[in-house]
């Protein structure tokens, strides 16, 4: 099995991601709001906030030692880097190669890093306090992340994002339909986890000391502040379409209603995550790890399932 | 090769004379430095050459260069990449180390170079010699020079006290050694076929840290001076690896399968361990020390995948651990060599290795705060660091055995997989500490706040091995091709479906796509500055909620940082919180500290030496005083060992004769 | 029993001329105190000194407790002169009063277990400076430990203050709360009073309790001066706007605790519905914090039965849909988990140092004004107290949820009762006393106690020979409190101090006067 080889088709999915990743903020918002009977901020207020942004001019803190500077600009480099590997829209990505899968989970590392030494560089106690906790949950989800990659690693004897997204989907026969939702599941929580969403971050509050992103970044202001706007949206495009890819049959590629399913399926996890945060209330932070282990668990679950039935 | 000796001449005359001119200083120094500049430059250059001729697969797998009265001098591919880090990390430690004696040591520049040029000798010795006799005897060498320089200090008792631990350990690895050599040679009974390979892997272990075996190591290391430690780091605790290599996994044998097990198993155990005790470290050096730990773990494990590829006849996978398991050596000697440098110069600098007492170093120091950081982030495994590539071999070393293997060895390799991920994610919290606690924000103390860039000779060298690194990175998918002869004489010497062509093809794409990302990365930056230019960026403080005075004591501290994932594995690290809060409603003395130890240490050994000590003190009372009662001990002793001589000699099997090792070591 | 001979008794709102009261050496008069407020549970409400006016450097220590029994307040005095030995280092509940003196007057408070100020008040001479917050912090000295300084500018609307953490990474070891950035000196404006800006003072002393302010003054004018006197009918009325400021700041906050913990469906409900108790008062009489309603002597404004009938509606309404909102928060486990255990306030702690109100009712102490010390239409309509045990942030929630629902039982019936009251009982309500230009009895002291939405606010005057304020001593709850959030931090995750000072909500201004 095997998404269709389709490079031009590939290249307009990858421009529109670049295009339409701020939108999953709006959609958020939109849907928090519908819950909390509010308007709420405009569907494309994300694009009008980071091309604000980008026109102003920086201001930098005078602790700081290069590295607040720099941390946005490779942080969202990577990133980018990172989707080059995705089979967008259900498209084989021309870039892929065997491994990839690593190196995207690395360049999203490297990202995170960043993002905690620009957060250290400032000196500032809530950034140390939000650097601190990303250190901790990041490398759960991390392992959660590679439990899930091992599952699909086996049902696709291949360790190329690529391949790995096509081997199955939820209507796969033959794999008990369980597993995959339980790979699913957990993935919905390294999104959540991973893109600081509800249970484990809030990134409305106004409370410098239960943020984790959020406080990481409270000294950016002007180009950077849109910078890193756009990057945390480019990666929750990223990981909603990978979940989007894994659950959906690689048979419907390469068609224009695979591509609309694929696009509605994005805007539904998006949907999905202000419903989640519509409806409960965030973790104590001492509980997160429960939280994961579990997924992890869950996933580990999953891989014996495959292994042994 | 009259080459290579040439240059072991030149730095046992160069260690020779600065030790006889040891009242000149200076003079001592000069001659010191520059015959182990000369004597390691030279023998990086041949040893390259020699490379390049053996790489191809045409050439002898061996060459002998001396061959009389039954010592041996050889070399093959593995002995030249096992000194290859010996070499580089030798020069670029004596560039450092100029510096870093200089204004401080500089008294007993005779005596350290003489040390110091006597401990490369041994390890550069180490792998050319196949006798084991004369192997043991350098080994021991190897381990007596370094620990002249781990004592370097010695007016600290921690200096005194890592030093008597390093030679116990050393002690027992060479004992260990030696009954290797010893059932090595004797034919033994299907059933004991293991034996050599676990007394091998402890004896190397020792050296090369392996968990419960380490526990010199972080004491050691933080030790010696920053150049030594990046010898020892980068270079000698591999030769560890090497000697596994050599004696335990080339040979072969009956136990390779217990063999890969238990290298895997060890070595999942020590990476994980490393990380975590290096998370709680407070002092730089130890860790890096512990740091060293956790890539000797990985390492381990990849060779125990490799040694289990084979096993299980799964070649992709034997080449995937094997080559991994090399890549990750070199990159490690290299970028771990640049932080131990990196840490010595900012001991010079402050005065202190203590990262709580630091901070704000990067304004302060920017060429050796940035080739620290730089350098670290790589150490993490991180795109675009060259140990991702290691990194990634091993991952997808372990990924065929998840998608291939069966049974028990699907379990291992996954449970390799979440391992290395789980690794991943605290080094990153690691490095992160130590960079943000030591080089970010402002500094917390006087000594930090004072630190100026320390000398060219100690900024280069970091930044030299930088530029290393750097090539390495580009340079590995071309160099990859030169190991086949090593693996594939490793697997089995058969023709396999995966070729090294193809795993140096495997790592083509991370390696251009690293280089893409700095090169991409750049140009942002440049572009974002020419932006900045017009923009007319601006400056103002750190957002402190509008308070009056704000103080350096509102930064994080590195174990505070820490303290979460310190938490969640406290069971691990024996961790001690050291917390009073005020008893009663109004504030009295408090205090809040987090301690952890090894317990390895505290939970083992500690308490096996104190029985020990306990015992020998006991037998104090045989120390009578009267000779007779000495020759009546040594008499019975003697007749005891004729009687069990005797009886264990009707039980074994009169056919073999004495082997010649322990014929040799019994003389 | 000794009480009765140390000490002046009055009930709640009443004055006494300022001979009676019984001025006790000072070492009877510390004993006397440490053992009414150690042994026989009596609660502090007020302790303050003035100069003497005899002799000049002398000051008179003046003492109000609280018998929440006998439903009476203790007076007692004594006279020193520049120090004493501090009352706080053997009983807590003294502690914070002590620092307010000390900063005040300048005398000495010997073995004071903790002497700083706790306003920064800029010194007169002007020689140095003084900037809020700034001062010597207990510090851990353990290299590994840190400072987290938030404050005086927080990410919120809200009101100036700065919090020192000393914490080793998540966990806070010691909290050390500095306020004083809101000083704004209403007390010494008010010496010479009372005059057309006293009442307007009064209702800014803590904004959100408006009414309850204004009331406890005018009922200390009362007591002063048959002129201000007022009808059962207004003190009803007063009644119920004290019941809609509640209600209003109980949703607001329990709405503030959902946000702090993300849960959105009460937080934006109870948002809103904090609004529709807040219009409610506006109604009333066209401001929405009731500021200019309750007037000495009266009411600035009357409600005819039509207005009554449509706010018994809208409040029946907007009560429905509280609950609502409220039960979907107390029955959501994962918000549950969030306030259970967090911030615990031990009912020991919390007596020791006097704790207030909400806050005091959550550690079990059973202390509410209106049922302790009734006056006005409470001692008509008693209230329930609504204790909880835990001390915890939920116990603070829970005693808010279940006061919302006696506050609104409560306005069920004394809206009734309003409607049912005559034409001229409703006439008799209204306050013709815009200025006050009567003088008050002269020399005596008065003390008046209220119950506002947080706790006991205390009123003390003292009258000079012309009758007018010769010193007025606010203690608003906040005051009792602060120490208290700062009591519930130890040990605590630094994360969960938003819920904790949430859940205890205390007033800067009103702290800092």
């Amino acid at each position: 099995m095997m998404y269709k080889v389709n490079h031009g088709g590939w290249l307009v999915m990858f421009l529109a991601s670049l295009l339409l990743a701020p939108l999953l903020y709006g959609i958020i918002n939109k849907v928090k709001a519908f819950f909390a009977g509010r308007r709420g901020p405009r569907l494309l207020q994300v694009y009008y906030d980071i091309i604000k942004l980008s026109r102003k001019a920086g201001i930098f803190s005078r602790t700081t030692s290069g590295v607040l500077q720099l941390a946005p600009i490779v942080s969202l480099v990577a990133v980018l880097m990172a989707m080059l590997f995705i089979p967008a829209g259900l498209f084989r990505s021309p870039l892929a190669f065997a491994g990839d899968v690593i190196f995207f989970c690395y360049l999203l590392g490297l990202s995170r890093m960043l993002t905690i030494l620009a957060a250290m560089d400032t000196g500032s106690s809530f950034a140390g306090m939000g650097s601190s906790r990303e250190a901790h949950f990041s490398m759960l989800a991390e392992a959660v992340l590679f439990a899930i990659i091992i599952f699909l690693a086996i049902v696709a004897r291949s360790i190329c994002l690529s391949n790995l997204l096509s081997a199955l989907s939820l209507v796969t026969p033959g794999i008990s339909s369980p597993a995959i939702l339980l790979v699913a599941g957990a993935f919905f929580v390294v999104i959540l986890l991973e893109n600081c969403r509800l249970p484990f971050d809030d990134p409305e509050t106004h409370l410098e000391l239960t943020m984790i992103h959020e406080a990481m970044i409270l000294d950016y202001a002007g180009p950077e502040l849109g910078m890193i706007h756009y990057t945390a949206s480019l990666k929750l495009w990223s990981f909603c379409s990978l979940l989007a890819l894994l659950i959906l049959p690689e048979r419907v590629g390469g068609t224009l209603t695979g591509v609309l399913v694929y696009l509605t399926l994005i805007m539904a996890f998006a949907a999905a995550i202000g419903v989640v945060e519509s409806i409960m209330a965030r973790y104590r932070f001492l509980k997160v790890p429960h939280l994961v282990i579990g997924s992890l668990a869950a996933v580990l679950t999953a891989v014996s399932l495959l292994i042994f039935f | 090769m009259a080459y290579l000796f040439a240059c072991l001449g030149l730095l046992l005359v160069g260690g020779m004379t600065a030790l006889l001119l040891s009242s000149r200083p200076s003079l001592a120094m000069k001659i010191g430095s520059c015959s182990a500049i000369i004597g390691t430059s030279a023998l990086l250059l041949t040893l390259l050459l020699l490379l390049r001729k053996m790489g191809f697969a045409a050439s002898p797998w061996e060459e002998t260069l001396l061959f009389t009265r039954g010592i041996r001098f050889a070399y093959d591919l593995a002995s030249l990449l096992f000194l290859l880090p010996t070499a580089l990390l030798g020069l670029i430690a004596a560039i450092h180390s100029i510096g870093y004696l200089r204004d401080h040591d500089a008294k007993r520049s005779g005596f350290y170079w003489f040390s110091y040029n006597l401990t490369l000798v041994a390890m550069l010795m180490v792998p050319l010699l196949r006798s084991a006799p004369l192997f043991l005897i350098m080994w021991e060498l190897m381990g007596v020079a370094s620990f002249a320089l781990v004592i370097f200090d010695w007016g600290s008792a921690d200096s005194r006290r890592a030093g008597w631990i390093y030679l116990l350990a050393s002690h027992a690895g060479a004992a260990f050694l030696i009954l290797m050599f010893v059932t090595d040679n004797r034919p033994l009974s299907p059933g004991m076929c293991w034996l050599p390979v676990v007394l091998g892997i402890i004896g190397f272990g020792l050296k090369a840290g392996l968990p419960l075996l380490h526990v010199w190591l972080p004491s050691a290391h933080p030790a010696a001076p920053a150049p030594v430690s990046a010898i020892m780091s980068g270079a000698m605790i591999k030769l560890g690896l090497y000697g596994i290599l050599r004696f335990v996994i080339l040979p072969g044998g009956d136990a390779m399968l217990q063999c890969g097990w238990l290298l895997a198993i060890l070595g999942l155990t020590g990476a994980l361990l490393g990380i975590i005790l290096a998370l709680s470290q407070r002092n730089i050096k130890t860790l890096l020390a512990y740091s060293s730990i956790e890539n000797i773990g990985i390492m381990t494990m990849a060779y125990g995948l490799g040694v289990l590829g084979v096993v299980y006849k799964m070649p992709g996978m034997a080449m995937l651990g094997f080559s991994g398991a090399l890549l990750h050596m070199f990159n490690h000697a290299a970028l771990k060599g640049a932080l131990f440098l990196g840490a010595g110069s900012v001991y010079r600098a402050t005065g202190t290795l203590n990262m709580e007492k630091l901070g704000g170093l990067m304004k302060r120091m920017p060429w050796t705060g940035g080739a620290f950081a730089a350098n670290a982030m790589a150490l993490s495994g991180l795109p675009p660091g060259n140990a991702f590539l290691g990194e990634f071999l091993i991952y997808a070393a372990a990924f065929n055995g998840v998608i291939n293997g069966h049974g028990p060895l699907r379990t291992l390799s996954l449970l390799c997989i979440i391992t290395l991920a789980i690794i991943g994610g605290l080094a990153i919290a690691t490095y992160s500490k130590v960079i943000s606690a030591v080089f970010l924000g402002e500094p917390r103390n006087d000594c930090a706040r004072k630190a100026r860039e320390v000398s060219w000779t100690m900024c280069g060298s970091t930044l030299a091995l930088l530029l290393l690194n750097l090539l390495l990175l580009g340079l590995t998918p071309y160099i990859m091709p030169m190991f086949a002869p090593l693996l594939t004489r490793l697997i089995g010497g058969t023709s396999t479906a995966i070729t090294v062509t193809d795993i140096a093809l495997l790592l083509t794409m991370p390696s251009i796509f690293s280089l893409l990302l700095i090169g991409l990365s750049a140009a942002a930056i440049r572009w974002r500055q020419w932006l900045g230019v017009h923009r007319e960026d601006a400056e103002g403080v750190t957002w402190d909620c509008g308070f009056a005075a704000p103080t350096a004591r509102m930064e994080y501290t590195g174990t505070a940082f820490a303290q979460p994932l310190l938490d969640a594995f406290a069971g691990v690290l024996g961790l001690r919180r050291q917390i009073q809060r005020p008893e009663t409603l109004f504030p009295d003395a408090i205090s809040a500290d987090l301690q952890s130890q090894d317990l390895a240490l505290s939970g083992i050994w500690r308490p096996l030496f104190r029985r020990f000590s306990s015992l020998a003190i006991r037998t104090h009372r045989m120390q009578s005083g009267f000779l007779h009662a000495y020759i009546l001990t040594m008499v019975l002793a003697l007749v005891v060992m004729l009687v069990w001589g005797m009886f264990c000699h009707r039980l074994d099997q009169p056919t073999t004769a004495a082997p010649v090792v322990t014929e040799e070591i019994s003389k | 029993m000794t009480m009765n001979t140390s000490f002046l008794s009055l009930p709640n709102g009443a004055a006494a001329p300022i001979a009676d009261l019984p001025v006790l050496p000072f070492e009877e008069f510390r004993t006397q105190l440490i053992h009414a407020v150690g042994k026989d549970g009596l609660r502090v409400s007020s302790f303050f000194a003035i100069p003497a006016l005899d002799r000049p450097g002398d000051f008179e220590l003046i003492a109000v407790l609280a018998d929440d029994n006998a439903h009476l307040l203790r007076l007692a005095a004594s006279r020193i002169a520049n120090s004493y030995p501090a009352l706080s280092a053997d009983c807590p509940a003294f502690h914070w009063f002590e620092r307010e003196i000390t900063e005040n007057t300048g005398l000495v408070c010997e073995n004071h277990p903790w002497p700083k100020p706790i306003r920064f008040i800029r010194p007169k001479s002007g020689a140095n400076e003084v900037l809020p917050g700034v001062t010597d912090y207990l510090q851990i000295e353990d290299e590994a430990a840190h400072e987290v300084a938030v404050g005086p500018v927080h990410a919120g609307v809200i009101e100036p203050g700065h919090f020192r953490f000393q914490c080793l990474g998540e966990e806070v070891i010691f909290l050390e709360i500095s306020l004083g950035y809101q000083h704004r000196g209403i007390e010494k404006m008010l010496v010479g009073g009372p005059d057309v800006r006293s009442a307007h003072f009064m209702e800014c002393v803590a904004g959100d309790s408006s009414i309850a302010s204004a009331w406890c003054y005018s009922r200390l004018l009362a007591a002063l001066s048959p002129t201000y006197q007022a009808s059962p009918a207004a003190e009803l009325w007063r009644g119920i706007a004290l019941e809609f400021e509640r209600s209003a700041n109980h949703t607001g906050d329990l709405g503030a605790l959902a946000g702090d913990v993300a849960f959105l469906p009460t937080q934006s409900y109870c948002g809103r519905l904090r609004g529709e108790y807040l219009n409610m008062t506006a109604a009333l009489c066209g401001n929405r914090f009731g500021r200019g309603y309750v007037l000495p002597g009266g009411l600035r404004y009357l409600a005819d039965s039509k207005k009554i009938a449509e706010l018994q509606s809208w409040r029946k309404r907007t009560y429905a849909e509280v609950r609502n909102a409220l039960d979907l928060f107390f029955n959501t486990p994962s918000v549950l988990d969030r306030f259970e255990a967090t911030g615990v306030l031990t009912p020991a702690d919390a007596a020791a140092v006097g704790i207030v109100g909400i806050a005091g009712r959550a550690s079990g102490l059973n202390n509410d004004i209106r049922v302790s010390h009734p006056y006005g239409p409470y001692a008509d309509r008693p209230l329930p107290v609504c204790v909880e045990g835990s001390g915890d942030a939920l116990a603070r929630a829970k005693v808010r949820s279940r006061e919302l629902d006696a506050s609104n039982q409560w306005l069920d019936e004394a809206l009734a009762a309003a409607d049912a009251l005559s034409a001229d009982e409703q006439m008799s309500a209204l306050s013709s006393q815009h200025a006050p230009a009567e003088s008050l009895a002269p020399s005596m002291i008065a003390v008046s106690l209220q119950e506002t939405w947080r706790g006991e606010l205390c009123h003390v005057a003292l009258t000079d020979s012309h009758g007018r304020f010769r010193h007025y001593k606010i203690v608003d709850p906040s005051f009792h409190n602060w120490y208290g959030l700062a009591l519930a931090l130890r040990g605590e995750q630094i994360s969960h101090f938003p819920i904790c000072n949430k859940s205890f909500n205390l007033s800067y201004c009103g702290h800092d006067l």
